[in-house]
This record gives C-alpha cells, sequence and structure tokens, in this order.
C-alpha cells in the first residue's frame, strides 16, 4: 500500500475509533502502531516505537507543568478562591443590571489566571453563581448560559492545560503562548460581559429585581477586595514571574502550587481527607492527559512517516487558496470535532496535520495556536457533547436538563464566535505581548 | 458457587489495592515535585545557589508519575472516551465495542509490559544512567513502565471478562473528559 494511502487510512481509522466510544489514547496509540507496522513492514520497529515512546515521550522537564498547575488551581479552589472573587466581583459590579453575571464572567477570567482547566470552573461557578442569580430573579436559561460560557475562561486565560499541549505540539514556547492568551482572554471576557448587560438591559426580565428598588445586600467593596489580594499576589507571581523571565512555566507551576496550599493553609481549608481528594483527582486528570500525550506521539510518527502533513500542505498550497480561508477551513473543523471529542484530543489529532500547513502557509504558530484554542474551547459548549454542560449538569438539581443549558448557551456562542472571527482577522491580538515580552 | 466468588474475589481485591496504592504513591510524588523545584528556586535566586540535577529529577519523575497512575484510571473509568457513539449504538452492539477497545489495550499495553520488563532487567543488570549534573539511574523508569503497563493489561482483560460475561454496565458507556 501507498505510505499516503496508510496516512489518510489511520486518520479516517482513528476518528471512526474514537466516534463508537475507544478510549481516545487507545485508538491513537492502536491505529499508530497498524500504521508503522505497514509502513514499514516490520513488527520490531512498532513494537520499539511503541515502549521507547511509553518511557521516554514523556521524559521532558516541560511536562511537570501539567500537574503543578492542576494542583495550583484545586488548592486554590479549597482555599475558597472561587468563593472570595464571586463576592468581590459581585461587589464591584454593584448595582449594574446583568451585575452578577458580570460578576460571574470577572471571577472566572481571574479564577482562569489560576487554573488550567474549564470544566472544573463550570463544576463550582454552577454551584456558587447559580444560586445567586437565582436569588436576584435572573432568567434560569440565561443564568446557565452566562456560567456555561464563561467556564471556557479557563483555558484561554493563562495557565492553560491547552497552550501546554499545543505549545508541546507545534514546538512554540510555552511562556510565549501564554502570554499570547491574555489578550484574546480579556476579549472574551468582555465580549461575555457586553452581552449580558445589553441583554439585561433590552429584556429586564431577564435578569428579575436586579438594578431596581429592592435591591441585594452588598459587601463593602473595601472588605470584599481585601479578602482576594493574597490570590491576586499570587497570580502576580506566577504570571509576572514567567513574563519577566524570572521562571520557567514549570517553576512557576510548582511556586503557584505551594503558594495556593499555603494560601489554603492560611485559611485552614487543609485537612487530611481534601489533600487526598486533591492528590486524587490531580492523579486522575495528569494520568489522562499524559497517557494521551504518549499515544498522540506514536500517532504523530506514524502520520509523519506516511508523509501525509507535507502531502497535505503541497496540496493545500497548489490549491492557491485564499490563506485565510485555509484557517477558516480548520476553524470548522476543529468546532465540528468538537461537538463529539474532548477538547485535548481535538489538538493532538489535528495539530500533526494543520501546523505544517501553517507553518507552509507563513503564518504565525503562536497566532494560530490561541484561534484553534478559541475553537476548541467553543466545542465544549456544543451538543451533543459539550463537556462544560455536562459538568454543569451533574453540578445542578435534578429537573434542569442538559437542553435547557445548550439553549442557554446558545446566544453566548454567537459572541464567542464573533470574539473568534476578531482573533483570525487581527493577529496583533494574540501576538502583540509575546513579541513584547520576549522580543 | 458463593465460596468460589470470595476465592475468586481476594485476588482481585488484592489487585485493586496495588493499583490504588501506586496511584497514590504518584501523587504524592506531585507534592515532592512541587517541593524539590521550589527548593530550587529558592536556591538560586536567594543564595545564587541552584541545586544540581533537579532538571534531570523532574525528567524521570513525570513518565514514573504516569504509569503508577494509568491502571487505576482506567480502573475507575477517567481515561478519556467519547461516550456519545455508544449510547448512540445501544447497550448490545456497545458492549462488543467496549471488548474491542479492551481487547486493543490489552495487544499495546502487554507489548509495553512485556519489553518494560526487558529493559527494567537489563538497566538493572547492566547498571545503565542518565543525566549530567548528577546521575540517574534507568531502571526506576523502566520499573514503573513494566509494573504500570502490565497492571494495565490486567485491568483491560478483567473489563474484558466482565463485558462478555455480563454486559455493559451504564458507567462503561459514559463519556470521560479527564481533563477539561
Amino acid at each position: 500500500m501507498e505510505p499516503l494511502t496508510i496516512g489518510i487510512l489511520s486518520l479516517v481509522g482513528i476518528i471512526v475509533l474514537i466516534l463508537i466510544g475507544f478510549h481516545v489514547a487507545t485508538a491513537l496509540a492502536l491505529v499508530g502502531f497498524i500504521a508503522l507496522y505497514s509502513l514499514t513492514g516490520r513488527f520490531g520497529v512498532a513494537s520499539s516505537l511503541l515502549y521507547n515512546t511509553a518511557q521516554g515521550g514523556l521524559a521532558d522537564y516541560v511536562y511537570a507543568v501539567i500537574p503543578l498547575f492542576v494542583v495550583m488551581g484545586l488548592f486554590a479552589t479549597q482555599a475558597g478562591a472561587t468563593r472570595d472573587l464571586f463576592v468581590a466581583a459581585a461587589a464591584l459590579t454593584g448595582r449594574l443590571r446583568g451585575g452578577l453575571g458580570v460578576a460571574t464572567v470577572g471571577a472566572n477570567a481571574v479564577f482562569a489566571a489560576v487554573t488550567g482547566v474549564s470544566v472544573a470552573s463550570a463544576a463550582v461557578f454552577t454551584k456558587l453563581a447559580i444560586p445567586e442569580m437565582s436569588r436576584a430573579g435572573y432568567d434560569r436559561r440565561f443564568a446557565l448560559g452566562i456560567v456555561g460560557s464563561s467556564a471556557l475562561l479557563g483555558m484561554l486565560i493563562p495557565p492553560s492545560i491547552l497552550m501546554i499541549v499545543y505549545g508541546v505540539l507545534s514546538e512554540q514556547s510555552i511562556g510565549r503562548l501564554f502570554a499570547a492568551g491574555i489578550v484574546p482572554g480579556l476579549l472574551v471576557a468582555t465580549t461575555l460581559s457586553v452581552v449580558i448587560v445589553v441583554r439585561a438591559y433590552r429584556t429586564p426580565s431577564l435578569v428579575g429585581t436586579e438594578g431596581d428598588a429592592s435591591r441585594r445586600p452588598l459587601e463593602p467593596k473595601r472588605r470584599a477586595l481585601l479578602r482576594v489580594w493574597p490570590l491576586m499576589l499570587l497570580i502576580g507571581l506566577v504570571l509576572g514571574g514567567i513574563y519577566g523571565g524570572l521562571f520557567t512555566p514549570t517553576e512557576a507551576g510548582a511556586v503557584g502550587a505551594a503558594g495556593a496550599l499555603i494560601l489554603a493553609l492560611g485559611k485552614r481549608a487543609i485537612t487530611f481527607q481534601a489533600t487526598r481528594v486533591i492528590l486524587l483527582d490531580t492523579g486522575r486528570t495528569c494520568a489522562a492527559i499524559f497517557l494521551l500525550l504518549i499515544a498522540a506521539q506514536i500517532y504523530s510518527r506514524a502520520l509523519t512517516l506516511s508523509g501525509l502533513p507535507a502531502a497535505v500542505s503541497g496540496w493545500v498550497l497548489s490549491l492557491g487558496l485564499d490563506p485565510m480561508l485555509v484557517v477558516l477551513l480548520f476553524v470548522m473543523v476543529i468546532i465540528l470535532l468538537g461537538c463529539f471529542i474532548d477538547s485535548v484530543s481535538i489538538l493532538l489529532l489535528t495539530m500533526p496535520i494543520m501546523v505544517p500547513v501553517m507553518n507552509a502557509l507563513g503564518f504565525d504558530l503562536i497566532w494560530f495556536g490561541m484561534v484553534a484554542i478559541v475553537a476548541v474551547e467553543l466545542g465544549l459548549l456544543t451538543p451533543p457533547f459539550g463537556m462544560v454542560v455536562f459538568a454543569m449538569k451533574a453540578s445542578l438539581p435534578g429537573d434542569v436538563r442538559v437542553e435547557e443549558i445548550f439553549a442557554g448557551v446558545l446566544p453566548f456562542m454567537l459572541a464567542l464566535l464573533a470574539a473568534l472571527g476578531l482573533l483570525m482577522v487581527f493577529p496583533q491580538l494574540s501576538t502583540a505581548l509575546p513579541n513584547a515580552l520576549f522580543g | 458457587m458463593a465460596r468460589t466468588a470470595t476465592v475468586a474475589s481476594l485476588p482481585a481485591r488484592a489487585f485493586d489495592a496495588f493499583i490504588a496504592s501506586t496511584n497514590a504513591f504518584a501523587t504524592i510524588l506531585v507534592l515532592g515535585l512541587m517541593v524539590l523545584i521550589c527548593s530550587d528556586v529558592i536556591a538560586r535566586s536567594a543564595f545564587n545557589a541552584p541545586l544540581h540535577g533537579v532538571p534531570e529529577m523532574v525528567k524521570t519523575v513525570v513518565p514514573i508519575m504516569l504509569w503508577l497512575q494509568v491502571a487505576y484510571t482506567l480502573r475507575i473509568g477517567r481515561h478519556m472516551r467519547s461516550g456519545i457513539g455508544l449510547q448512540v449504538l445501544g447497550p448490545a452492539r456497545a458492549r462488543w465495542v467496549l471488548v474491542a477497545n479492551a481487547g486493543a489495550g490489552i495487544f499495546l499495553f502487554g507489548i509495553i509490559g512485556f519489553f518494560g520488563w526487558e529493559e527494567f532487567l537489563m538497566a538493572w543488570q547492566t547498571g545503565s544512567w542518565e543525566g549530567g549534573d548528577i546521575r540517574i539511574p534507568d531502571w526506576p523508569a523502566w520499573l514503573a513502565v513494566a509494573v504500570g503497563a502490565t497492571c494495565t493489561a490486567v485491568q483491560y482483560t478483567r473489563d474484558c471478562i466482565r463485558l462478555i460475561r455480563h454486559g455493559a454496565s451504564r458507567i462503561d458507556t459514559e463519556g470521560a473528559d479527564g481533563a477539561e
């Protein structure tokens, strides 16, 4: 069989296996293994690559960043960071109509600078913000939409597991990617806030009594802000340390995790049981991602050997298409996959092909990373498999249906698509900050 | 019959306890990494005396962490998969997809485990090592690969037998995101 045919068949095979319900890592490794065997004709080569990647595929300093940032987010949550942030943000937005919604977005955005994941944020803020919004008389669907869409900020604002995975796949500096994520993250947060306020003013019934005479009690601004300064300090230290060249991302992860642990200890929030749960959570999250990373390396080797990425690049160039059209096409593929597959797996599956094409077309890979990550994140909200939506469902009372959450999120999806469009049209939004910081 | 079940479940319980304990050990390694890297940062910035060999140690520990956790993560159903296809297929067909998935797992992790033990024995006997500032022996990483992959293959085998005998349960057909 032609190597290229093997490459194409393996890509199709992986997608089919994942869609019918194979473990993503098993599908990637199995098809990668079969493809390597077919390409080389030698079982020994394929198996040697399999077990050597199993041991050496993760033997890099940079991978330690993943468990460290996961642990940092979990310790910070244990320290009550999410609640404090929400209270502080709600005090700041005061009596603005839609204020609680904007506060949810704001708290999510700041918490995103502590956590690397989205689904966890969705679960936490579902329990925290939805009851508050119900008390203020918010329309339930509106409240669900706010929490779901703002949870995406977890992966957009650094530190972010997706940026780390993209950085590894595209051989881009993780520090640069972390700097690149700030403006797109703020853009998304602003877009969501604007949509909330505009909708709240146009249809006041969406936010119940908010902004009316019967006001919700507010915590004094100063006291609310005092509660969050240690957390802000930690964020400043971690991100400032990376941007200022003081720490590598891995070191920043360790310092951040230790800082969050100290915060939690300071609040007497660390019990033996809590620590056990946090460590187990970290373990299962990281084991799942690490196994995927190993399996993806095997698949990626097979793809490269088949010549498929190079062939696709050559083919796209020969078509003479408008390069932006190619980006648009890639974005559509990513969003479509997001309906069925989780975000890390989408990156692992698509980037080995897309990154060489983007490189050949002369695009900035940091910029493409941001576009791809926002597109992947949109997938967390799309039916039928939007994972943020399911995480919310799991944290809500039984009478809320998944369909209701999807419906609530829909208007915000349109706003997020608009933000994605802006990121595509104006690459400077993603590249200006890393260029200014790192040259 | 009941006695047979008890006898049969004893090794199963021992196996469960073993993979849970390797998992717990790996999570302690995360805290160890945190302390190690922070000490390096403090030693470097406060005393201008970075600790030797921290990058090498971190590099060695990451794969060990994975392999100590991978079987347990499979046991509790947290490896990433999409549940949508399984739900569309219905329990009867989903059962055979899951059996095929387990078969693939047994094959892949069986190979990794088999060669992992071989590499471990070789590294142990020759005393091979890697590193710059400090020497780190190769055998612990290979031991973790060998033990982790073998346990994962065993866990896939248990899943496979259970699926063939009793069909798929609700947990089997649910998706798992693991990460986000």
